[in-house]
């Protein structure tokens, strides 16, 4: 309770979050993994821009949305892979329901991206 | 219609037009002898609409050609030939509505070399009567050796900036650490692997996340070779290996971290959730090292024909940027014209595609508009586990050339912006066409050139610390005396003794002959032609012969210049005889002058008309001469090859009213790293400005009423600001005010600097160098009579006047010679 008096939401739009289209097909086929993007709008700036002060309270808005969002989660199928600490994100493995819990959070997700797989980038070899 | 069946077409056409003129002296081919053969690459590269370089092997009227030395006579030779000359013509001639330039034409063997579109491909197939085969001009296998100069890391290192004290950070497959060429460097490790859906952690511990020694080890799966090939080429030093090439940045060292995940038996794959892993580990990091940059080289296979800024790595890259730490991501290799994959498109990312050893577009690199930068990426051999070496190909290798230069880049201005080194980068970089858009490959050298952070070979810092020295060469005595800059005075020791006492048939030269970044002097007699180095050592200099013979007509007829005609770091001598116009060469060896003629029957009118100068024209990393006619105002450029120069006109009518009305400077006056020819008419007042366009000088008026108050004013040219353009100062030698004026790259600015800094006239020299190392130039002034200095340290807006040394040169012009800075005036 205490965490979720503390927690500034971002200042939402009200639109819901953006799910990647690649998210949606692969939840349907069982738990996907996803990089959860927080709405957190204290000192929205590169860190390097930023007061120590500032650096300080961004970091801990970032902390507060991550805890927030893991425990309204809760009751779902969901996994937290990694929090980071300088940067709104959650990475987690989620199922629909999940999903469906962070599609109703529009005031701390923006969005719902595919934890993309990335390869090593070598050329044909000659 | 196809283009398939429009080649058809005219090849069928072309049988029915031409073929009547051959076949009554040749067999008439058959349909599948017509049929021109293409290299697979050749095709590929034309139907991305790419320009290629290719070899045309052309059908000759008489059949095939026949070595010569089995023809039977001098007559069948000449007949071969002119059969090779004949085909050469028809297939200019039928190229000629084609974008296409000939490379080069054989007269013993029947080829072309020629770089041409789809549409000259389509032209060549059609002309299968003439043409055989369509061969790619294939290059051999360029190593670091290749590279590494191509992008000018050898000069780099020539200014001292390595990337010592830095740090570049691999986010890869891991890296060998116990590899020779990378021994000692990995000095931070990291691993973020597996932990969900068909993903099995890599990490020496098995879980998701590891730090410490040997987390960013290799990963043991196919293919996780990559890392320590990677951070070979952006950090491996040669000399810890005994190879004779190294990496870019070759004293940085490393941060490894492996990234990937085990996603099948035999491969890996990288999450997005454990790169945001990685960066957020280095940004953590980035108080306890100076991290260079971050080299990523890797990326999966979408087109992105634009920004991709939702992507969820932007804003961590964000705050790696605003702390100084540039991000370099491959751009991929797929081959797209018009797309770079992710997350190398990301905006604030610094975005890294191929080139070849002939600076072509790699057939596999992706391209667009936004590109960042190219950089060598084809067949590049670097360290490979455990301890040996290897080519791979693709924007894998070209990614690290670029995070390795920034390591360089960073170490030489350890408070520029990611947007500053990137833009030197830009603007100072080769221009690379590709099939949509022209992008710039580095050229480190050059960047730092821009940055004001070149080393002249003949500036004077002894002691290798960045700080400009200043040395008083006594001509009575040979003794040399040393004042080493601390940053606040001029400490003043004796160097040597009895070395170079013969006033009336020597001459004392300044510079880094040997290359190690600590200045060396030389004396040189001009009678006998022998030559003496003292190589500079700690607190003393080591006096070697360099050379006899050389140089021996006299101070008159001969004139000396120094500077690093041959780009090796080195500073070299040139004795140019006004007589005849020869110039010859001695090419430092690090231990003697090796000479040779680089010139004849260039610049013969004597003093009283030429004057010479020593200056990089063309910003190859090596020093042209030039020869300015005060009477005409021509300017005649020597281009360095490395072993001669090219004599070539860039100007007419530019500073022809003599010396006693006017100045002559060359410098970098828009920062581009090529010298620039500056003219101060001591009369108006007014400036003219001849930028070198690589090819001649595009002169225009920069300044008109700045210093036009005759003797009791002198003009000097230094980079007083530290923004890597040069800038002029006019110094009132009787009230010691100085104005600067501040170059913009196409004008000067004028400013007041100072007041009361050197104002007794003649009994006071003036110089220019950077003694603080904080890359803006400063000036000093030496009162002969007293021996007191005094610096003008530059804020980048003013002079702060302070005294650096007394009685440090007090005995006159007649017995002591002051040596400072750069000799480019």
């Amino acid at each position: 309770m205490f965490l979720l008096a503390c927690v500034r939401p971002g200042a939402s739009d009200g639109s819901a979050p953006v799910v990647d289209p690649a998210v949606r097909h692969h939840v349907s086929q069982g738990s996907v993994r996803v990089l959860v993007e927080l709405r957190v709008t204290e000192a929205a700036q590169p860190e390097g821009g930023l007061s120590a002060p500032e650096v300080t309270r961004r970091r801990a808005a970032i902390a507060a949305a991550q805890s927030t969002v893991e425990q309204r989660l809760a009751g779902t199928r969901f996994t937290v892979h990694r929090r980071y600490e300088t940067v709104p994100i959650l990475a987690m493995e989620i199922g629909a329901d999940a999903l469906r819990a962070l599609e109703r959070m529009s005031d701390l997700v923006s969005r719902v991206h595919e934890d993309a797989e990335a390869t090593p980038s070598p050329g044909p070899s000659r | 219609m196809s283009r398939r069946r429009r080649v058809a077409m005219v090849v069928a056409f072309l049988v029915g037009a031409t073929g009547a003129n051959v076949v009554g002296s040749l067999p008439r081919p058959s349909a599948t002898e017509r049929r021109v053969e293409v290299d697979p690459n050749v095709r590929a590269a034309a139907h991305v609409g790419r320009r290629t370089r290719v070899l045309i092997e052309l059908r000759l009227r008489a059949g095939r050609p026949m070595p010569e030395g089995m023809l039977s006579s001098e007559f069948a030779v000449g007949l071969q030939r002119g059969d090779i000359t004949d085909a050469q013509r028809e297939v200019r001639h039928r190229l000629r509505h084609h974008a296409h330039r000939v490379i080069r034409a054989y007269d013993t063997v029947p080829y072309l070399a020629v770089e041409i579109g789809p549409e000259g491909l389509a032209e060549l197939e059609a002309a299968g009567l003439h043409v055989e085969r369509v061969m790619e001009d294939e290059e051999y296998e360029p190593t670091l050796a290749e590279s590494g100069p191509l992008v000018q890391a050898p000069t780099a290192w020539s200014y001292r900036w390595d990337g010592t004290g830095t740090v570049v950070a691999i986010l890869d497959t891991g890296v060998a650490a116990g590899h020779p060429f990378l021994s000692g460097k990995v000095i931070e490790e990291a691993c973020y692997s597996g932990g969900g859906l068909a993903s099995l952690s890599v990490c020496p511990n098995g879980a998701t996340t590891q730090t410490g020694p040997g987390a960013g080890a290799k990963c043991p799966v196919a293919g996780c070779d990559h890392g320590t090939h990677v951070a070979g080429i952006a950090a491996g030093d040669g000399t810890l290996a005994g190879q004779a090439f190294s990496g870019v940045a070759k004293g940085a060292r490393i941060m490894a971290v492996q990234v990937f995940s085990r996603t099948s038996p035999n491969a890996v794959s990288a999450f997005t959730s454990d790169l945001a892993a990685a960066l957020e580990r280095v940004y953590l990091l980035r108080n306890q090292y100076t991290i260079g940059s971050i080299n990523m080289s890797l990326g999966n296979s979408t087109r992105n024909t634009s920004f991709c800024d939702t992507n969820v790595l932007k804003p961590i890259i964000d705050n790696l940027r605003s702390a100084g730490i540039a991000t370099v991501i491959a751009s991929g290799n797929n081959g797209y014209v018009n797309g770079i994959s992710s997350p190398g498109c990301i905006s604030s990312a610094i975005s890294v595609a191929s080139t070849t050893k002939t600076d072509q577009v790699s057939s596999f690199s992706n391209v667009a508009p936004f590109l960042s930068l190219f950089a060598p990426g084809s067949s590049i051999r670097s360290s490979l586990p455990v301890t040996t070496f290897g080519s791979l190909s693709g924007t894998s290798m070209a990614t690290p050339h670029v995070a390795g230069a920034f390591a360089v880049l960073r170490q030489a201005r350890p408070l520029a912006s990611v947007t500053q080194l990137l833009s030197a980068m830009q603007t100072t970089g080769l221009s690379i066409p590709d099939v949509l858009t022209t992008r710039p490959r580095i050229r480190v050298g050059q960047a730092l050139a821009s940055l004001g952070a070149a080393r002249d070979v003949t500036d004077t810092d002894f002691n290798g610390d960045g700080l400009a020295d200043v040395v008083i060469h006594d001509r009575q005595s040979g003794d040399w005396y040393v004042g080493l800059s601390t940053g606040s005075a001029f400490l003043a020791d004796r160097w040597a003794a009895r070395f170079g006492n013969r006033a009336d048939q020597e001459r004392a030269l300044v510079a880094d002959f040997t290359g190690d970044g600590r200045t060396d002097v030389a004396i040189h007699d001009f009678r006998t032609g022998n030559w003496y180095v003292g190589r500079a050592a700690t607190g003393g200099f080591a006096v070697e012969a360099w050379a006899t013979n050389f140089g021996n007509r006299g101070a008159e007829r001969e004139a000396v210049l120094v500077g690093d005609f041959d780009g090796d770091g080195r500073a070299d001598v040139v004795l140019h005889d006004r007589l005849t116009g020869d110039w010859f060469v001695g090419r430092s060896t690090g231990s003697g002058f090796a000479v040779s003629r680089w010139a004849a029957s260039f610049g013969n009118r004597g003093e009283a008309f030429e004057e010479t100068f020593a200056a990089d024209f063309t910003g190859d990393g090596r020093t042209d001469v030039a020869i300015h006619d005060r009477q005409t105002g021509e300017w005649w450029i020597g281009r360095s090859t490395g072993t001669g120069f090219t004599k070539e006109r860039w100007a007419t009518s530019f500073g022809n009213r003599g010396r006693d009305a006017e100045d002559v400077f060359v410098a970098d006056f828009n920062g581009d790293g090529r010298a620039d020819v500056a003219i101060h008419d001591r009369e108006t007042g007014a400036w003219y400005v001849g930028i070198s366009t690589g090819t001649s000088l595009a002169i225009s008026a920069w300044v008109l009423d700045f210093g036009n108050r005759g003797s009791r004013e002198e003009a000097l040219v230094g980079d007083f600001t530290g923004d890597g353009r040069a800038d002029v100062a006019i110094h009132d030698r009787e009230t010691g005010a100085w104005w600067v004026g501040v170059s913009t790259g196409s004008a000067f600015t004028v400013q007041a600097w100072a007041t009361s800094l050197g104002d007794r006239g003649e009994t006071e020299r003036t110089y220019v160098a950077d003694f603080t190392g904080d890359g803006r130039a400063d000036v000093a002034i030496h009162d002969r009579e007293t021996g007191a200095w005094y610096v003008g340290r530059s804020t980048g807006a003013g002079f702060v006047v302070e005294p650096w040394a007394t009685r440090f040169g007090d005995r006159g012009e007649a017995i002591e010679r002051e040596f400072v800075g750069s000799a480019r005036r």
